[in-house]
């Protein structure tokens, strides 16, 4: 097990560096020059060739990779262009309202959607299967955005039981609580019938095993057989998925928290490349694929632990 | 071995009577099990011997009503065993049954053990399933079942999953497991089939040795004749759902009866036979059972087939000493069955 979270964890290391390199090499074929645009169309030259030699810019290209990727390994991701505060601050201010409401969305999605796949499975064709199979698809269907405005004006505006907008005071979790429902409802909704649909369907081919039906035949109670045998086996592709899925709310909460004017990474990001402010950007966007690869991590480590065969396929 | 082991004089241990089990297909209703009957004596190990599909395995399944769920069902027929019905227990009391007094072992232990928990976890967890004791006990007798059907290391081995374990070792677990609460009937699903001659000799041997240390009867699923004349009291050969003949081991092999027995025994390669025959094989495939005719089943596979075979299925003629057949040309002397 050790031995293989350690390969694990090497190969992680090894795609963010890969990730960092991709980030590096899209900045540079973004046409246009850095240095005119941060010091505009004015400056002479001497001060635009200090400024260059100020941020390495007159380096060879390998160079600049290797300050970039030193800096980003110490935590420095550069400036932001207009307020020339540290883009990692920045980021990390935003970061953990998107964190919070990513877990709090698929939070929800798990508890509900992977009980009821299992039900669906275990009665196969009953009214409940049927019911949940159709309300599935219909939320897989909605896109997340559709479905927090119509909350939004249900609930809030109708309603006027939830706010309409913002994350809460700073420091009053009730309030902050509060503010998170609709939005965690609204990035969740699609989820719960995702889940519950991979659940049921691993769920069927679990059941239909020699080893489930050799477990009825050893007398095993039910509940033994459902939960511990079968659902221990069908629950192992959709934690995979569930990583995967984490990692793409981190970015993918954007329409969610422009709704609900909530603060988060997909704000932010959306708001910088509205604004053309490229470094803080490009920490964002390299914090996020950052987090999508500790979270497929953690993911793959306790599919690992989960099942024994993994751990010894790498 | 020989059948003077049991005591043939009591009554039997399981009496199944014309069992009807079905399977429901998108061709239609399979009658998988068509009026099966049997008995099985104390300590005894029956063979059912027959080809793929001829309902050997779905006669097992529906006694511990384990048929694939929502596609099979037993539909007639009673299966008595110890004064109770086993085909009209409720669910609750049939999965006391199941492992406890009636266990069964499969064919692929690889696919019928759960790949994520370990071996002994499995045992532990089957034995408080049916009893309470402690987690610690249960693990304890788990070691020690693993130790009797010869896992050397049956300390560590227990805590291995069971792609760690080799083919023989596996199938050597799962008897384990079955014969945990000692069991009063093994029932073993072409238990050697996936194994090597050697592990499969070794295996058996294991097999025999429990049913001596525990007094256990054996149902022995298998289409090995090999494995029958090593280690089967009495054989039935099932064909199209249905029983065709019954013999003690040592009779059948003398002295078969039926047409299909005989082409099944000359299939089997003989330390007799001239070096260069050629080995006889069965023509024609099994029966369809989706709606079969009233006809005999094997008549058109069948080399001495009358036109009575086409109309009616034949009775089952008692041939002495608990043998039966079910042939037209049984018992007609003028009716030549022999090559």
């Amino acid at each position: 097990m050790w031995i293989y979270a350690l390969k694990r964890c090497g190969l992680a290391v090894v795609i963010v560096f890969c990730a960092l390199a991709a980030l590096f090499a899209l900045l540079h074929m973004i046409p246009g020059d850095p240095v005119s645009i941060a010091l505009g169309p004015r400056a002479t030259p001497e001060v635009q060739a200090r400024y260059a030699e100020k941020m390495h810019l007159d380096e060879p290209l390998v160079v600049q990779f290797g300050i970039f990727v030193g800096n980003a390994i110490t935590g420095d991701l550069g400036m932001d262009v207009f307020s020339e505060r540290s883009v990692t601050l920045i980021v990390l201010d935003q970061l953990p309202f998107t964190i919070v409401l990513a877990l709090a969305g698929l939070g929800w999605a798990v508890i509900l959607g992977i009980p009821l796949g299992c039900l669906s499975a275990v009665r196969p064709n009953s009214w409940l299967d049927r019911v949940t199979g159709l309300v599935s698809v219909g939320t897989i269907a909605v896109p997340s955005f559709l479905v927090s405005i119509w909350s939004l004006l249900v609930f809030s505006v109708m309603l006027g039981w939830l706010p309409v907008l913002g994350a809460g005071d700073p420091g009053d979790l009730g309030d902050q609580i509060y503010h998170l429902i609709l939005p965690a409802f609204a990035v969740g909704l699609g989820w719960v019938g995702y889940l519950a649909r991979l659940v049921r369907a691993s769920m069927l081919e679990v059941m239909g095993e020699n080893y489930i039906r050799a477990a009825w035949a050893f007398g095993l109670p039910r509940r033994t057989v459902v939960y511990r045998y079968a659902l221990k086996v069908a629950i192992l592709p959709t934690i995979t998925l569930i990583g995967i899925g984490f990692g793409n709310l981190l970015s993918g909460t954007v329409f969610a928290e422009i709704i609900f004017s909530r603060p988060g990474l997909g704000k932010l990001i959306f708001d910088m490349v509205m604004n053309r402010n490229f470094p803080v950007v490009q920490g964002a966007v390299l914090v996020t694929a950052a987090l999508y690869v500790v979270v497929a991590l953690v993911a793959d480590l306790v599919v690992a632990w989960t099942d024994p065969r993994v751990r010894e396929s790498l | 071995m020989s059948a003077a082991q049991s005591d043939g004089g009591g009554a039997p241990l399981l009496r199944v009577d014309d069992l009807r089990a079905t399977y429901d297909t998108e061709g239609g209703v399979v009658r998988a099990v068509d009026g099966v009957s049997f008995e099985l004596r104390h300590g005894e190990v029956l063979a059912i011997v027959g080809e793929s599909g001829s309902g050997k395995t779905a006669t097992s399944l529906a006694l511990l009503d384990l048929l694939p769920k929502h596609i099979g069902k037993v539909v007639g027929g009673s299966a008595e065993f110890d004064g109770i019905d086993l085909t009209k227990l409720s669910a609750a009391d049939m999965r006391a049954v199941r492992g406890a007094r009636i266990a069964m072992i499969f064919q692929d232990a690889l696919t019928a053990l759960n790949p994520v928990h370990k071996v002994g976890k499995q045992i532990s967890e089957m034995i408080r399933a049916h009893q309470r004791v402690p987690r610690s006990q249960a693990w304890e007798r788990a070691v020690d079942l693993l130790e009797m059907v010869g896992i050397p290391n049956p300390r560590e081995r227990a805590s291995n999953y069971v792609h760690e374990f080799s083919g023989g070792m596996r199938q050597r677990a799962m008897i384990a497991m079955a014969i945990a609460l000692e069991p009063e009937i093994l029932i073993a699903d072409e238990p050697t089939t996936a194994l090597d001659v050697t592990v499969q000799a070794q295996v058996l041997d294991v097999l025999l040795g429990l049913r001596e240390r525990l007094g256990m009867s054996i149902i022995l699923i298998t289409h090995d004749l090999g494995v029958v004349a090593r280690a089967a009291d009495r054989v039935m050969v099932m064909y199209g759902g249905r029983k065709i003949e019954e013999q003690t081991t040592e009779g059948l092999f003398a002295n078969p009866q039926h047409p299909y027995t005989k082409g099944l025994l000359r299939s089997m390669p003989r330390l007799d036979s001239v070096i260069g025959d050629r080995l006889t094989q069965i023509p024609g495939a099994p029966p369809s059972l989706v709606n079969p005719s009233e006809a005999c089943r094997f008549a058109p596979r069948c080399d001495f087939a009358r036109p009575i075979c086409d109309e009616q299925y034949p009775a089952q003629v008692s041939i002495g000493s608990g043998s039966q057949v079910a042939c037209h040309a049984a018992g007609d002397p003028t009716w030549e069955t022999n090559t």
